[in-house]
């Protein structure tokens, strides 16, 4: 049972309060895409053994979703990101290249 | 349209009304439905311009990740999510809290709903009541949850928000559909402190 | 074997005799005693049948480890199988009996098929019962009696079980001089601390040392003291740590009551409580088990472990032999012999190896062959009478054996072959432990964060030894918890140094800080496995694994330990291999000619011990298995005689039976009272969710198929909401309260999956949106007024509301009071017919339903459940998600294409997937109505469908199935291959009865296609 610390409530919570909801940073294609395309976002994913970037929803508790870096392997927590700072990231990569 | 105020007979229930509240009522564990709350939602992010003068005019203060302001006795605002607060106010208030709230918030992106038939309010207080909760919670109540403080969370499989108003009692908000398990599965666990 | 006068640290009471039965005789003990002790007091040897050859088998430990003496406690509701009588309590009036012995214990069957035990090595199942395969069953009968344990309990269970969750600075597994060192230190430097030991009191292998040694007693006694004066301490004694998760959570079984007697037992507190304890560190002081010795006919009564002699000896003050033979391969054995020669036994020591100096016990009169070894146990009146010992060199790992034998005859025989660490804990997680030749054992990795090892598990040998790593593990533990003060983490260490005694001094590391004690070698020599006997050496005695099985395994070409495991049975059952595992892995090596370290261990999982299912369970059983939620009406709902459905976790009133009536004559009249009068139904169960904001209108536009532009305040619509796979996930009506503020609906058992997948796009994909959804499903209690006589009731109710036709159309709501209760009143329908729905706060919602049950009484108003419904929505067609679709359905599968829209600014979820070649394939299953060729005939929901009477190719499956009562004849829904194109034509259904049932595809409105009824009476 996990422990993981809810980057809104900023306290760690019980595995139970949340929920696991999928892999994250899917890229959506853009739908003129072709079939194939469309299949692998609908059905691919990655599975690793190793380092898994997933969803995870504080469903029972602040109902907000966050990303997580954990291991599937020894179900090791590396990180906890919001998806707001990931996009103040994002942006802030694309303000240096210009 | 007209609005009209309630004059028939009609018969205000809370979600516990049916249930044998003296089970619960011993020096070990005493669980207390309060009845006469309303519950109203607010959704909007604190930091948005306009929402400080807002509350202002509505007298109440947005609090921090799970904590509370206000007083219970009157209005107490809880934290429940970065977007959302959740104002137990007097039932007779409620009306009056709403058409202030839309009216205070107008032109903010924000939302006020009612959700006072969405829950039972229970005080759970008595010498063995911490012990009876950690039989139904993982929540570490006694240690995590001082005064001031609000979580939502489970107890054992009903959604439950937890908060403390005073040191040695507790209070529960659980949804009106699942109340009667929460009761019964409180009943059942307290069965050893009677 | 008798009692002894008592014995410096007995822990029993001799005040306190309590009697007990086993196998029907009753017999003396005391109170403080565990069944094995107060059997083994008695004289009682035999104890078991073994798994596979029904040998005789006696009790071979004295805790957990113990592999033969599983009893079968009391009858009826408290029948407890499989207990291993080395843990089981004694209390006044106990029953046991024997957990094996097919059709006695006396007399076993499998014993008497001794001639053929040598045709029944690993694998003997596989090869023989093999052919001919149509004999299966009779062989799985037969060996399903003889197999297995103590009987399955056959009525329920009568007491209760709970949980209970813990937090805490520091958890500690083991009450040992470990554990009780680190729980002292931990504490008195502030942390909170939480012990769990698995024995009746802590203490461990302590004490037996503190018997002989005044300083061990009084640090002991000093500790414990200690220990109970801090309010920050907790411990469990009797509970059992059977679970290590990932962040430390440890999962621990407190036995309550299992000690008391049946009639002092309270009913109302649990017999067992699975702890669930989250730790900020957790330190495993959980010890070690002795292996015994390999030797032919090592499972004799009479052959235990010497550690278990020695604790029947000091804590129960049961001597087990007054002629004992104590063997072994490290300096343990001696402690034994020192003790017994205390309570005057003279043993004789055989010690495979030379160069320890036993002078002490030679001097007075205690026999030690150093350089011997045992190689034969010889029986003689069921249990050991005599030994065989050879002499034994070492050279390298390797053992050699002198040819001449030496009979030395005995009354017990107590062995030692080496401790293995209790690892199992800490392999949980999955760790994986490493073997240690100076230990000649599997030592824990401990490598996950936030966790410690200290004791025995650990290496130590002896009670200072442990406890000063106790105390060290503690001052490591404290030091990474941020609440506990610097200086009080600084001045634990060297406190605890000071107070125990004899302790091995720390050594300072290169860092600056200390490195751990270093433990007292017990000087174990390598294992033993001799070549003499290995047909009767036995390894695993639970399951009856023979060294010569591990050859044979190996010979039939398995090299992986695990696969060697699987195919002889090493380490199965409720055992899992305690003493027998790391032996077999030292044979297997030996025969592979590979280093044992090499060869590795198995893997060890959860659970450590046997836990109940009750105590698994806890509360959560019978109704309160999962939530029951009840809608405001419910209790109305009972007194009107409901009937009850569990739909997602609501119960739902089913039908409402008046007297005599079964379900279908319920039906016939609640649907027929509906269509022709006015009926009432709940519908608070429905999901509702509130949905605000600037950009409402456009995210209603994306998570529904259809459009919503135009829909104005007061207006509803239906809505059908697919994921991204084009697939139907949902539907529902949503009203329209004003331009920026919508009330969705849901189905009842998708409203919380629906709450999350809207959150989700919101969160993720679609944060531009300023949207905020909040579920208001609980505020609002539904009261649908249906029928043609519906408009009656409502002008009744309500004077503010205009219910006209031309006034209040279908599909619109209205905002007013009903019965002085404010509510929005929303015209819309699920059967065809006139339809109000009520919606007011839940608190009214009785109130509202009883009233306007009363009013109704003049149109003879008939409530009706989700049975009829079913049936009324059937009739029209209407579909329901997740009964007509299955999330293989598009809408166009369904002939709901009416209800999609391609042509919005930013498509509706799904629509991409809409225009994949496989979901224009002309062959989909598509849902149609279906009309059974013979009217009266009802199908069966989910019979398969064919296109041809011979053919069993299936082309789709009936989905909804009802007698009509309008219509008076059945009707059916199901999804068929290319259905919609195939009107008219005839099917078959081949239900499960086997009959073939002849079906004629129809549109899948049966009823009032020109929708004349939906206005109401005239």
């Amino acid at each position: 049972m996990l422990l993981l610390e809810c980057p809104y409530c900023k306290e760690a919570r019980d595995e139970q309060e949340f929920s696991y909801a999928g892999e994250a940073l899917i890229q959506r294609p853009a739908l003129d895409c072709s079939d194939d395309e469309w299949g692998v976002y609908l059905f691919h994913r990655k599975n690793p053994k190793g380092i898994h970037l997933e969803q995870w929803s504080h469903a029972l508790g602040c109902r907000k979703l966050f990303m997580v870096e954990r291991s599937t392997i020894d179900n090791t927590i590396h990180a906890i990101r919001t998806f707001e700072s990931l996009a103040a990231d994002k942006q802030q990569a694309q303000g240096d290249e210009q | 349209m007209a609005k009209h105020n309630i004059v028939y007979d009609s018969v205000y229930e809370t979600a516990l009304e049916q249930a044998d509240l003296s089970a619960l009522n011993s020096d070990a564990v005493r669980v207390t439905e309060i009845r006469d709350r309303g519950f109203v939602v607010l959704r909007l992010r604190p930091a948005t311009a306009g929402v400080s003068e807002a509350m202002a005019k509505l007298g109440i203060e947005l609090p921090d990740a799970l904590g509370m302001t206000g007083s219970a006795d009157t209005r107490l605002v809880k934290w429940i999510s970065p977007d959302e607060y959740l104002v137990t106010l007097p039932l007779a208030e409620k009306d009056t809290f709403i058409t202030d709230a839309k009216a205070a918030l107008e032109g903010i992106f924000s939302a006020v709903v009612d959700n006072s038939g969405g829950y039972s309010l229970l005080n759970i207080a008595g010498s063995e009541y911490q012990e009876l909760l950690s039989k139904l919670t993982f929540y570490d109540l006694r240690g995590n949850l001082p005064v001031g403080k609000v979580v939502s969370t489970l107890m054992t499989k009903a959604p439950v928000i937890f908060y403390r108003t005073a040191e040695d009692s507790l209070m529960c908000m659980v949804r009106w559909s699942f109340a009667d398990y929460a009761w019964k599965i409180m009943v059942k666990a307290a069965e050893e402190y009677r | 074997m008798k009692r002894l006068s008592t014995q410096p640290c007995e822990r029993i009471d001799r005040s306190a005799p309590l009697y007990f039965q086993w196998q029907g005789k009753r017999y003396q003990g005391y109170a403080g005693d565990t069944l094995a002790s107060a059997m083994l007091a008695n004289d009682i040897a035999l104890v078991g049948r073994s798994f596979k050859y029904g040998r005789q088998r006696g009790i071979m430990a004295a805790g957990t480890e113990e592999a033969n003496a599983l009893v079968t406690l009391e009858t009826a509701g408290y029948h407890t199988p499989n207990a291993r009588a080395t843990e089981t309590e004694l209390y006044d009036g106990m029953s046991a009996i024997a957990g094996s012995g097919v059709p006695s214990l006396n007399s076993d069957m499998r014993a008497w098929l001794k001639p053929f035990h040598r045709f029944m090595a690993a694998g003997f199942y596989y090869k023989m019962f093999k052919w001919p395969q149509k004999l299966w069953p009779v062989y799985e009968d037969n060996l399903r009696k003889l197999s297995g344990f103590s009987k399955a309990p056959d009525s329920n269970d009568a007491e209760i079980y709970d949980h209970q969750y813990h937090h805490a600075d520091i958890a500690i597994v083991g009450g040992g001089p470990a554990g009780l060192a680190a729980a002292l230190n931990a504490a008195n430097a502030g942390a909170s601390v939480i012990l769990v030991d698995e024995r009746h009191a802590v203490g461990g292998e302590m004490i037996s040392d503190c018997a002989g040694n005044e300083a061990a007693k009084a640090w002991f006694a000093e500790t414990l003291a200690a220990l109970e004066a801090h309010d920050n301490v907790r411990m469990f004694p009797r509970t059992t740590a059977y679970a290590l998760h990932d962040q430390n959570l440890l999962l621990a079984l407190e036995r309550r009551q299992d000690h008391l007697p049946l009639g002092a037992r309270n009913p109302h507190v649990s017999r067992q409580r699975s702890h669930r304890i989250r730790a900020k560190q957790v330190i495993l002081a959980t010890g070690s088990h002795e292996r015994p010795m390999m030797f032919a006919n090592n499972d004799l009564p009479g052959v235990m472990l010497a550690g278990a002699m020695r604790r029947y000896l000091n804590e129960y003050a049961v001597l087990c032999g007054d002629n004992p033979v104590i063997a072994g391969n490290n300096d343990s054995i001696y402690d034994l012999a020192a003790d017994l020669l205390r309570a005057g036994i003279k043993a004789t020591v055989v010690d495979c190896r030379s160069g320890y100096d036993a002078g002490a016990l030679t001097s007075q009169g205690v026999t030690v062959r150093q350089g011997y070894a045992v190689v034969d146990a010889i029986e003689k009146q069921g249990r050991v009478g005599a030994v065989k010992i050879a002499q034994t060199t070492l050279k390298g790992n390797k053992w050699t054996q002198g040819s001449a034998q030496e009979v030395l005859s005995c009354d017990a025989l107590a062995t030692s072959g080496g401790f293995s660490p209790l690892v199992h804990l800490d392999c949980h997680t999955g760790s994986k432990p490493a073997f240690d030749a100076d230990f000649q054992a599997f030592m824990p990795a401990c490598d996950k964060p936030n966790r410690f090892v200290a004791g025995s598990i650990r290496g130590h040998s002896d009670w200072q030894g442990s406890a000063a790593d106790g105390a060290y593990a503690a001052a490591q533990a404290v030091e990474k918890i941020p609440s506990v003060s610097p200086f009080t983490k600084g001045s634990t260490l060297q406190q605890s140094q000071e107070v125990i005694e004899g302790s091995p001094p720390l050594q300072k590391g290169e860092q600056g800080g200390f490195n751990s004690p270093q433990p007292k070698s017990l000087n174990t020599a390598p294992f033993l496995v001799l070549e003499q006997g290995r047909g009767k050496t036995f390894i695993d005695m639970q399951n009856d694994v023979k060294a010569s099985d591990i050859e044979l395994a190996i010979r039939e070409n398995y090299r992986s330990i695990e696969h060697i495991k699987r195919y002889t049975a090493l380490g199965f059952g409720t055992d899992q291999g305690k003493t027998g595992n790391v032996n077999g892995i030292a044979i297997a090596a030996e025969v592979m000619g590979r280093d044992i370290a090499e060869v590795g261990t198995t893997t060890f999982r959860p659970m450590y011990t046997p836990v109940t299912l009750g105590a698994l369970a806890g509360e959560e059983i019978g109704l309160l298995f999962d939530p029951q939620r009840f809608t405001p009406m419910q209790a109305s709902h009972i007194a009107n005689g409901a009937d009850f459905e569990t739909v997602g976790q609501w119960m739902r009133p089913w039908y409402f039976p008046k007297a005599g009536e079964d379900m279908h004559a319920a039906v016939q009249r609640e649907c027929l009272a509906t269509r022709s009068e006015l009926g009432m139904m709940d519908a608070s169960t429905l999901g509702k969710i509130d949905i605000q904001g600037p950009d409402a209108r456009e995210f209603l536009a994306r998570v529904y198929t259809n459009a919503w532009e135009k829909l104005a305040p007061g207006k509803c619509r239906y809505g059908l909401m697919c994921g991204e796979d084009g697939m139907i996930k949902d539907d529902g009506v949503t009203a329209c309260i004003s331009d920026t503020h919508f009330l969705m609906t849901t189905t009842t058992g998708g409203a919380a999956s629906v709450f999350t997948h809207l959150e989700t796009w919101l969160q993720t994909e679609w944060p531009e949106l300023n949207v905020y959804l909040t579920s208001v499903t609980d505020h609002w209690s539904t009261t649908a007024v249906v029928g043609p006589k519906a408009r009656r009731v409502m002008e009744q109710i309500c004077d503010d509301i205009d219910f006209s036709a031309e006034n209040f159309p279908f599909m619109d709501w209205r905002e007013g009071t009903v019965l002085g209760v404010p509510a929005r009143v929303m015209r819309i329908s699920f059967s065809g017919e006139l339809s109000y729905e009520i919606n007011v706060q839940a608190n009214y919602g009785r109130y509202i339903w009883d009233k306007v049950t009363e009013i109704g009484r003049q149109y003879n108003v008939t409530h009706y459940g989700t049975e009829s419904m079913h049936v009324l929505r059937a009739e029209k067609g209407y579909i329901i998600v997740g009964q007509d679709t299955d999330g293989s359905i598009t809408p166009q599968d369904a002939n709901m294409g009416w209800a999609v829209s391609t042509n919005k600014t930013y498509p509706f979820l799904g629509q991409r997937a809409l225009s994949r070649s496989d979901s224009m394939r002309p062959d989909r299953k598509q849902l149609v109505g279906l009309y059974t060729q013979d009217p009266q005939k009802v199908l069966p929901e989910g019979a398969q469908l064919v296109n041809a009477e011979g053919d069993n190719a299936m082309i789709g499956h009936v989905t909804s199935s009802y007698m009509s009562p309008i219509l008076g004849r059945s009707i059916a829904m199901a999804v068929v291959k290319g259905g919609l194109s195939r009107m008219g034509e005839t099917i078959y259904a081949k239900p499960l009865s086997g009959e073939v049932v002849p079906l004629t595809i129809v549109d899948s409105i049966f009823y009032d296609q020109a929708k004349e009824k939906l206005d109401g009476e005239a």
